[in-house]
């Protein structure tokens, strides 16, 4: 069974009919083709899910589709046009922290949450808004001096 | 992939207690960090899931005289991030600190971590400690509980079509409270085994341990003990002994082994004394 | 030496970080199936019914598949013990036992929960020193019909289904004049590779019989020749295509699903079918990794000289062999770890367990009997009253050294000694902040690696300059983020004498048009790809220098390259600019000379041969590699709970291409290993079933694990003859020495001797609170 909801998808509003089962992160990957965003556990475990729902960094995985209903998402893809993305961009660049890059999307969106909360951000900052998310490649040595650089 | 259902989200009260008159089987869902976990392994879903996010009533932490009442729905991000709860308890600010990771934080409710009842949840042993009361609010009235009353067994509430409303904590000035876990990784992992450490103003403790029995484990004698003597090597190991003989935590636990959770107890109860002042670094190992 | 151009950010770096790399998730077709997979609930039974009938009829079910539809298609890699779904038997939890097909999944879920079936449980096993017992369940009762392609030496009758044995010297000789022997047994546990990414492929079959695939594999050549043979149909028929993998570390080499999806898709002819694992099934139905129990008996002098060695490995292999056979082997002639020991008896067994099976994961073989030997050295050590790091000196491998293979070790073969004493100086130079309830320990380990391969896994590549002067370049090796086409630019552009932005590598493979290579596995890419591309930039200079002097009117012989020209080498002002003739040169009056500049590269491994089957020896490792790891930790002494301050390497590179890149392959193995040192053990239940198939509790190293970490990592560059530019592989050796460095700190740390893996915050509070060691 679906109904419609309406919500606002990277500063764009959809008004879109969604079975009641689906879950947010299947909602932008299998019908809106919003692919960035990963699943590699769908159990909130991994954080490659991770979007901003209403300012604030969830995983999509479980979240459902009709809880965003009036409300708004930014994904990956819509963060491309922001200025900390491309600052976030430079630094992960800079200190190679993507490797098999299936991670990534996901630190990306807490690193940029994380700028959203504070400009400067601290250890504790920092470990706070990575603390959750897994990766099996860097040893995340290259994503903390990244994530460091902007401080 | 979830198996099917359908989903509501009404935005008052009486809205909600229809609808669990209506359906047999329906399914309170908060910030769904538990449910839709649970759901996600299951075979089947609940035919309704009726979302509570919309409920002003149960939203928002609040300060009254000697109280604080703290919304079911108040996510562990806010707890966190309130001033009131990190200036009167160290330990729900602490434990809010350790929980999940970010993420689940802005999700997660407190509610629904009580509601759960998993043995080593974080908020079941600060709650408990704290001496703690529940409201909550049926299709009639509110009534107000202990949490110890109202959290019975292993994911058991007495919750019958009514939703938990708050929690509620008597703040006394001086109290003094301190949370530990043990946990496998640094990141995010759930407890092997937790505590909560409560000093109150007449200098009577009150300690709870998590994950080493169905429910929030207290031994009065301990409490006792801590109350009564002089804190030093020769009271842990008197401890120890009480803890050994009275608890018994499930061999089968992938975890930790009963061993093991045993000895922690009374590990992560210095390191709450620690915390709050009472012990130095001279008791250890 | 050759300057090899620095790159400032790997090529794909762009699009993993907006989101924009498509992995095999990312990619769907209209029309295209779902495949979802009823699996085994038993670790070992017979299926007796299945009941289909009632799920066929299901609304939007396509297809559903059983083990009854299987006529003669078996998977024989190595030996043919495998079918792509379990037929009359499971020996696993999570084999698969159905498949439904449908356009929706919901619908498709509900069918795969409604069919029925009939098992009668069968007793099981999940441990090899159980499984070979003489009571023990027999896994495969008929091993001995199996197909084998290669002779395992199996046992039969049992469920030793690969016997690798070494012997060099007189072994009972050595024991005899021993001042003492000393015998330790070491665990390492089953473990998880856990890519971000777990297994998805989509395949479809035309009407003309061609398959076409999409996966997530490490080795899209071996999947192409494994379905081919599977159906008996050609190679040329199946085309295997793979882009981005979000990790692979092994666990995506070999074959793991794709044989299970091409074969449900030939029900369902010209539609695109996906199968795509979710967590759970990339834990207990793909390929699982180590799974060693190791003995070790050493016989040494009082001086600390090793005088034999008797070691005896069990590898928990899981329900089917192929995947492990190799790494048998490779434990078994690397047992000995980097030193020269002239006495060596060693039995290394495959051994069927009912669990998922193994598979190569990085470090192949080698972390397993690093564990026990660099533990049985530092025992050893203690037990003499001798220093370890004088044990490790007296007994190393060095120049002029016989191998335990048999083979003789050069200088070239890499710098161990200075990469120990370059670790053991910076251990010996942090200074370590004490902190109450707390006790630190600094351990040390030495390693050594080498590849284990079928001797002809050749690699290719092929090169072509375009009309402006840019080169297209192709080679075998899948990208899995190990940075192997950053790498190959770098080679490319520094043999070419050409700027990187002019060389362009592609990512993505595809069977029917990508230059052949066997698997993305064994760190040999770099070495045995980049060989492949210096051979066809060779040969692409020799067709420059050809039109060249077409175009001068000189002598071929008598020309020099230097990248972006050709001059005549005793008179530099006559050349011709590479752009102008790389497509042939174009003279005003529109005639042609020269041809397009396209060449194709290949590199094969010199002189490999099977191993001798009665003294396991031969020149089956084609390079080694050396260093030594260290590492700082801290424990609490009234939890057990580790932190790790510092962690280190060094190790022989040969030549490094890409400091940054190198770093992070240490890094990043070294950071994998840990979870297998502390954290990371798959556990199954009295039945047989895996009960931490989650991250809930399958624990990995997360950031604040490492956050307050310094890493060191320090090169070596004594050049490999071989590789491109002296450079060897390094993307698994991170791995191989972290377990015991961090046994040896503890052990150092406490005094405790722990054998068994993970090094768990419990074992270590539970033993150092015991009388004497505890075997938990
Ligand atoms: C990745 C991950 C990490 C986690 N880490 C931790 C951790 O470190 N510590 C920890 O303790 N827990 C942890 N949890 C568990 C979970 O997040 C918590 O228990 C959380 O507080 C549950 O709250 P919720 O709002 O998400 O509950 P929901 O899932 O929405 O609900 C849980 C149960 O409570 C019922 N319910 C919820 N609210 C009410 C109400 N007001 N009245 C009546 N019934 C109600 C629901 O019907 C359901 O049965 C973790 C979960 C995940 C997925
Ligand atoms: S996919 Fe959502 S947290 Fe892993
Ligand atoms: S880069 Fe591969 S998982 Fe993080």
């Amino acid at each position: 069974m679906a109904k419609t909801i309406n919500t606002i998808i990277n500063n764009e509003k959809h008004e879109i009919e969604v079975p009641y089962q689906m879950s947010l992160l299947e909602l932008l990957r299998e019908e809106l083709n919003m692919t960035g965003t990963k699943e590699g556990c769908g159990n909130g475990e991994c954080g490659a899910c991770t979007v901003l729902l209403d300012d604030l960094p969830v995983r999509s995985c479980i979240i459902l589709a009709h809880e965003i209903d009036q409300k708004e998402v930014v994904t990956i893809e819509g963060l491309k046009n922001t200025g900390d993305y491309e600052k976030i961009k430079e630094v992960f660049m800079a200190e190679d922290a993507v490797q098999c890059g299936f991670c990534t999307p996901g630190f990306v969106m807490a690193v940029k949450a994380l700028l959203n909360r504070t400009k400067y951000p601290n250890d504790q900052d920092i470990k706070e808004a990575l603390g959750g998310h897994l990766c099996r490649c860097t040893g995340y040595e290259a994503i903390h001096k990244a994530v460091k650089r902007l401080v | 992939m979830f198996n099917p259902f359908v989903y509501k989200r009404p935005n008052n009260l009486e809205q909600v207690f229809t609808l669990l008159d209506q359906n047999e089987d329906v399914k309170i869902i908060a910030g769904g960090t538990d449910l839709l976990v649970k759901l996600r392994e299951a075979d089947r879903s609940p035919e309704l899931l009726v979302d509570i996010k919309d409920l002003e009533k149960l939203k928002g932490i609040k300060k009254n005289k000697n109280e604080i009442k703290i919304g079911a729905l108040t996510t562990i991000t806010e707890i966190k991030e309130s001033k009131l709860i990190k200036d009167e308890f160290d330990a729900l600010y602490q434990a809010a600190s350790q929980f999940g990771c970010y993420e689940i934080r802005n999700r997660a409710t407190i509610g629904g971590n009580v509601v759960h009842a998993s043995p080593g949840a974080e908020f079941g042993v600060v709650l408990f400690a704290l001496n703690a009361e529940v409201e909550v609010v049926g299709k009639r009235d509110v009534k107000r509980m202990p949490i110890k009353e109202f959290l019975y067994d292993v994911g058991s509430v007495k919750l019958n079509n009514e939703l938990l409303k708050s929690i509620i904590i008597k703040n006394k000035p001086d109290l003094k409270s301190s949370y530990h876990r043990i946990s496998r990784v640094k990141g995010m992992d759930l407890a092997l085994v937790n505590a909560a450490l409560v000093k109150d103003d007449k200098a009577q403790y009150t300690s709870y341990f998590g994950a080493v029995a169905r429910t929030p484990y207290n031994n009065n004698k301990v409490d006792e003990l801590l109350s009564q003597s002089n804190l030093n090597k020769a009271l842990f190991v008197k401890i120890q002994k009480i803890v050994d003989e009275s608890i018994s935590p499930r061999a089968t636990s992938l975890r930790a082994s009963p061993e093991y959770k045993k000895k922690m107890v009374v590990s992560l109860l210095k390191k709450c004394l620690r915390d709050i002042g009472e012990i130095g670094d001279d008791i250890d190992g | 030496m050759v300057d090899i151009p620095q790159v400032e950010n790997r090529i794909d770096a762009n699009k993993k970080i907006s989101g924009e790399a498509e992995f095999i998730d990312d990619i769907s077709f209209s029309n295209m199936l779902h495949a979802l997979v009823l699996r085994s609930p038993h670790a070992h039974a017979e299926i007796l019914a299945i009941d289909i009938n009632e799920v066929q009829k299901l609304e939007g079910i396509e297809k559903v598949i059983t083990g009854r539809d299987i006529k003669d298609e078996i998977i024989n890699i190595d030996i043919g013990d495998h079918y792509p779904l379990a037929v009359d038997k499971v020996r696993f939890e999570g084999e698969p036992v159905a498949v439904v097909l449908a356009q929706d999944k919901w619908q498709a879920k509900k069918a795969l929960n409604s069919i029925k079936v009939e098992y009668n449980v069968l007793p099981h096993t999940v441990k090899a020193r159980e499984a070979i017992k003489e009571d023990s369940p027999l896994i495969h009762p008929d091993q001995d019909q199996y197909n084998r392609h290669l002779d395992t030496n199996h046992h039969p009758n049992s469920n030793i289904f690969r016997h690798y044995k070494l012997r060099k010297g007189n072994i009972e000789k050595a024991f005899k004049k021993a001042d003492k022997v000393i015998e330790n047994r070491f665990d390492y546990p089953q473990r998880s590779h856990t890519q971000m990414e777990t297994h998805g492929a989509i395949a479809k079959w035309t009407s003309d019989q061609e398959m076409i695939m999409y996966a997530s594999t490490q080795s899209p050549f071996f999947v192409r020749t494994a379905i081919a043979d599977m159906f008996k149909v050609k190679a040329t028929d199946i085309i295997v295509k793979s882009g981005y993998l979000g990790g692979g570390f092994g666990g995506k080499s070999d074959v793991s699903i794709e044989p299970l999806t091409a074969f449900a898709a030939r029900f369902v002819p010209n539609k695109y079918v996906k199968l795509k694992l979710t967590r759970e099934e990339a834990f207990n139905a793909s390929l699982i990794a180590r799974g060693a129990e190791v003995e070790l008996k050493t016989a040494v002098r009082k001086d600390g000289k090793i005088l034999g060695e008797k070691a005896k490995i069990y590898f928990s292999s899981g329900a089917y062999g192929s995947t492990s056979v190799h790494i048998v082997t490779a434990a078994g002639h690397n047992c000995t770890g980097p030193y020269e020991i002239d006495n060596i008896e060693v039995d290394s067994y495959g051994v069927y367990t009912n669990t998922p099976p193994v598979g190569a994961f990085r470090g192949y073989g080698h972390p397993e009997v690093h564990w026990a030997k660099e533990r049985q050295i530092h025992i050893i050590a203690n037990e003499l009253g001798l220093d370890e790091d004088e044990i490790r000196i007296k007994n190393m491998l060095k120049p002029g050294s016989i191998n335990a293979l048999g083979q003789k070790i050069e200088k070239e073969n890499g710098d161990l000694l200075g990469c120990y004493k370059k670790i053991r100086e910076r251990l010996d130079e942090i200074e370590i902040n004490q902190k109450p309830h707390k006790v630190y320990g600094k351990g040390i380990a030495a390693i050594m690696k080498s590849p284990v391969m079928p001797t002809n896994s050749a690699a290719s590549a092929t090169l072509r300059f375009n009309e402006e002067g840019t080169v297209d370049i192709a080679c075998s090796g899948s990208e899995m983020g190990q940075g192997t086409k950053t790498a190959m630019q770098q080679i490319a552009s520094a043999a070419l004498k050409l700027p990187l932005d002019k060389v362009k590598i592609k990512e993505d493979i595809s069977t029917d048009n990508s230059p052949y290579g066997w698997q993305t596995i064994g760190s040999t890419t770099t070495w045995k790809a980049g060989r492949a591309i210096m051979d066809a930039v060779r040969k692409a200079i020799d067709k420059l220098k050809e039109n060249a002097s077409l175009v001068l009117d000189v002598n071929k012989e008598d020309l020099e390259y230097r990248g972006n020209k050709i001059v005549l080498s005793e008179n530099e002002d006559l050349f011709v600019n590479t752009d102008q003739i790389c497509f042939g040169y174009l003279h005003d009056n529109g005639l042609v000379k020269g041809e397009p500049v396209q060449t194709y590269g290949t590199y094969m491994p010199k002189g490999l041969t099977y191993t001798d089957p009665k003294t396991g020896q031969g020149n089956a490792a084609a390079e080694w590699t050396f260093g030594a790891q260290g590492v700082v930790v801290e424990i609490d002494k009234e939890t057990g709970e580790l932190k790790l301050l510092n962690m280190m390497m060094a190790i022989d590179a040969g030549k490094v291409i890409n400091p940054k890149l190198a770093r992070g392959q240490v890094i990043g193995g070294m950071v994998q290993e840990m979870g297998g040192a502390l954290t990371e053990e798959l556990r199954y239940g009295k039945d047989g079933q895996m009960r931490n198939n989650s991250f809930t509790d399958y624990k990995i190293p997360t950031p604040l694990d490492l956050y307050d970490t310094d890493f060191d990592v320090y090169f070596f560059e004594t050049p490999e003859p071989i590789g491109p530019f002296g450079a060897r592989g390094i993307a698994e050796h991170g791995t191989v020495g972290i377990a015991p460095a961090f046994g040896n700190a503890i052990s150092n740390a406490l005094g405790i001797e722990l054998f068994k893996l993970p090094l768990s915050n419990q074992k270590i509070f539970l033993n150092m609170n015991k009388e004497g060691d505890l075997y938990v």
